[in-house]
């Protein structure tokens, strides 16, 4: 559907939770102008109900034999409503209470997780809008108001054939396409393209603490992030039966440490994280990368030599990050796939 | 418009017998709606009381079903969903064209600028661009590429009403034509759970001259608390507004009248065993759901919204009017990928292809091969539907 596609990685052994990622993508495009509820990063605890609330019951997506599938457009509910505390208030001695009523939120259930003491559970999973190749929102928009990019694959809003109708919301299965009230437009994670054009990864990989982030083209051979998707296969897409061809990956969390049995006494070879939740969410590929993973790191540890390890332990943002140079800027360089207005046909 | 002309019913029926046949007055009598001439100013107020003195007219909207839409609350509702009953009242004065619609609605929806879950009552006025003898109407559906439509529309907003003025060329096409040149309000009358829109339109405008004796006009109708809004609505077949200061134009009313006399539609019975043996292959028609969706324009209720005139020549010549198929990303081929990794649309549920010369065409094969009684007889099975 484009000519090529930019793709990240993102390795969930080393997320830490910090949402340093979330705020680096709030205040540069969400923090103002109907846009205040919208978290095109997030960061949310699994297994958990993530954000929207449920977003992986919702519908959305294509069906084994090619076909979109039925969806639901994400209630104020489902999102959570931002709330304010009374800091003025506060301010003179006052006890910090909420403005309203909380019920739920962008990261309600963070480190909650599942199992029980003291074999619970968790980890983090950063969330973007996925850039895939065969997008939900872009084959649910009646008025084809939704394209991708030429040069990169980025999906894009074209906000002057937008009319404020949310069937993208009820088509993306990750729910990560949001209308904005006030602008009655439906709004998305853009890739930071504007960082893109100018050769810079998008603000949530740049800042990520962790660098868990990589960045670059999947036709790239000599790229990190095509090695780590196509020659070591140990990157895997997040849900990829939803059918859309996401171009987000991830390298899933090992199981983490063994289990306790009802002494007390660690048990060799348990799964605290059960593969099966793990293959749930990242696919049949999932034990053999984890078991690359592991391997890799053994070597690393006898004092061996991993290319692999290296290339996960993120030395270089300058390895981490390709790009390319600058590309011409501006949304008129696009390409944009928009039928055309009535107007323009006459 | 305190100075209401009282005699109003004007040349409903066809006051002379060289004026037409009978299917002629059976078409008026159905789809013709009476505007009231005004001597004063129409008012576009919708709370304003002269609009209770008005005679109305019944118009049927149904749902939407040609094109299936993917969100999962409004399908749901979608199923259960029978006609909505719209008054419509017309009056209008030297300059302005003034059209009330009211509706029964349980629930009061308004979009908020805080809530991005919500979704507007709504309501619109459909009009060709260009209408009269040897004009052929719109495809009811937002127009089509050769016949054009002006849309107009007003949503109901937290504090007050958002009006578009719109052009379209068929699904999904339509397109803002800049400042609204028509006045709208809503008003939602909670003790009787009813809305009222009203639309003031010029009589001439930028691209419309109203000032006829039929003007075409079709309606639509939005329940927010149900998630509709773009093709998930309920609308209306072809109505026609009666302007009794202009003349009826014999030979467009001719054209229009087709079906409605006693000789022009066959058997329904017959065209019901025609329609089950051949369209549903394609055509999702009720219960008859063997075809994939969105293969082919959904049939279900198809005879409340099309003309028998429109529904016969899309069997003898069905690149005539080009439905334009949905958005072709919609279905896609499995076990094939381009170069970058994606899966190339699946060109079966295209509802059009290119011919030879690169003209597109319909997909639906002609059926003028087909003897006149059949035809007929299908166009009198869909026509009941």
């Amino acid at each position: 559907m484009s000519k090529r596609q930019l793709a990240m990685v993102m390795d969930l052994n080393k997320c830490i939770g910090c949402q340093t990622c979330t705020v680096a993508c709030k205040t540069q495009w969400t923090n103002r102008n109907g846009r205040e509820y919208m978290y095109w990063n997030n960061v949310e605890t699994k297994p958990g109900a993530g954000y929207p609330r449920k977003w992986e019951d919702m519908g959305g997506g294509f069906d084994a034999q090619g076909n979109l599938r039925e969806g639901e457009v994400a209630t104020r509910a489902d999102y959570g409503t931002p709330w304010d505390y009374n800091l003025d208030e506060a301010g003179r001695g006052q006890e910090i209470v909420a403005q309203s009523a909380l019920k739920n939120g962008p990261n309600w259930d963070e480190d909650v997780g599942a199992g029980d003491f003291p074999n619970s559970y968790y980890f983090y999973l950063p969330r973007i809008c996925n850039h895939c190749s065969n997008p939900g929102c872009l084959a649910a928009c009646p008025r084809q108001a939704i394209f991708k990019r030429d040069q990169d694959g980025v999906v894009l809003v074209d906000h002057e054939r937008c009319e404020g109708l949310r069937y993208c919301i009820a088509g993306c299965p990750y729910k990560k396409i949001y209308f904005n009230p006030k602008l009655f437009k439906s709004e998305k994670c853009i890739f930071c393209f504007p960082r893109i054009e100018k050769g810079l990864p998008p603000a949530c990989a740049q800042q990520c603490v962790g660098r868990i982030r990589f960045v670059g083209y999947l036709d790239d051979t000599e790229g990190q992030v095509y090695q780590l998707v196509h020659k070591y296969k140990v990157a895997l897409p997040l849900h990829a039966e939803y059918g859309t061809v996401p171009n987000v990956y991830y390298v899933p969390p090992l199981p983490g440490p063994p289990k306790f049995d009802a002494h007390g006494k660690p048990i060799p070879g348990s799964e605290r994280i059960p593969i099966p939740y793990l293959e749930s969410l990242f696919g049949p590929g999932t034990r053999a990368a984890l078991a690359t993973v592991e391997a890799e790191m053994a070597k690393k540890k006898a004092g061996q030599p991993s290319a692999l390890c290296d290339l996960l332990i993120a030395y270089n943002h300058s390895e981490m990050f390709r790009i390319g140079p600058a590309t011409a800027t501006g949304l008129v360089q696009i390409g944009r796939r928009g039928i055309k207005s009535v107007a323009e046909q006459r | 418009m305190r100075a209401l002309s009282t005699g109003l019913l004007l040349l409903l029926a066809p006051a002379g017998a060289s004026w037409g046949d009978a299917g002629d007055a059976r078409f008026l009598s159905q789809e013709a709606l009476v505007a009231v001439a005004s001597a004063g100013a129409v008012v576009a107020e919708a709370t304003a009381p002269v609009w209770d003195t008005i005679p109305g007219n019944e118009v049927k909207l149904n749902p939407q079903h040609t094109v299936a839409l993917l969100d999962r609350q409004a399908n749901a509702a979608l199923s259960s969903s029978g006609p909505l009953i719209l008054t419509v009242r017309a009056a209008y004065d030297a300059r302005d064209l003034a059209v009330a619609l009211e509706w029964a609605d349980g629930s009061e929806s308004r979009a908020s600028p805080t809530d991005p879950g919500m979704f507007g009552d709504t309501a619109a006025l459909e009009i060709p661009e260009r209408f009269g003898a040897g004009l052929r109407l719109p495809y009811i559906g937002m127009g089509d590429a050769a016949a054009h439509v002006r849309l107009s529309m007003a949503r109901a907003l937290d504090a007050g009403t958002d009006t578009r003025a719109l052009v379209a060329a068929g699904f999904g096409s339509s397109t803002r034509t800049g400042a609204p040149v028509f006045r709208a309000s809503m008003r939602y009358d909670s003790k009787r759970a009813r809305w009222r829109a009203v639309f003031v339109l010029p009589l001439v405008g930028e691209a419309q001259d109203l000032r006829r004796g039929l003007v075409p006009i079709a309606f639509a109708a939005w329940d927010g608390a149900k998630n509709e809004r773009g093709g998930n609505k309920a609308l209306s077949r072809w109505k026609f507004l009666r302007l009794a200061r202009w003349e009826l134009e014999k030979d467009y009313l001719d054209e229009l009248s087709f079906g409605y006399g006693s000789g022009d539609l066959g058997d329904p019975a017959r065209g019901k065993q025609l329609v089950e043996g051949i369209c549903v292959a394609c055509h999702r028609i009720g219960e008859k759901q063997l075809a994939p969706v969105g293969m082919a324009p959904e049939l279900t209720g198809v005879g409340r919204i099309a003309a028998p005139s429109y529904l016969r020549s899309s069997l003898l010549d069905p690149s005539e009017v080009l439905v334009p198929s949905p958005n072709p990303n919609r279905h896609y081929q499995v076990g094939t990928l381009d170069g970058t990794g994606a899966h190339p649309n699946n060109g079966a549920y295209s509802w059009w292809q290119l011919d030879p010369t690169g003209k597109q065409i319909s997909k639906m094969p002609s059926f003028s091969t087909m003897s006149k009684e059949d035809i007929a007889a299908i166009v009198a099975y869909l026509s009941s539907l």
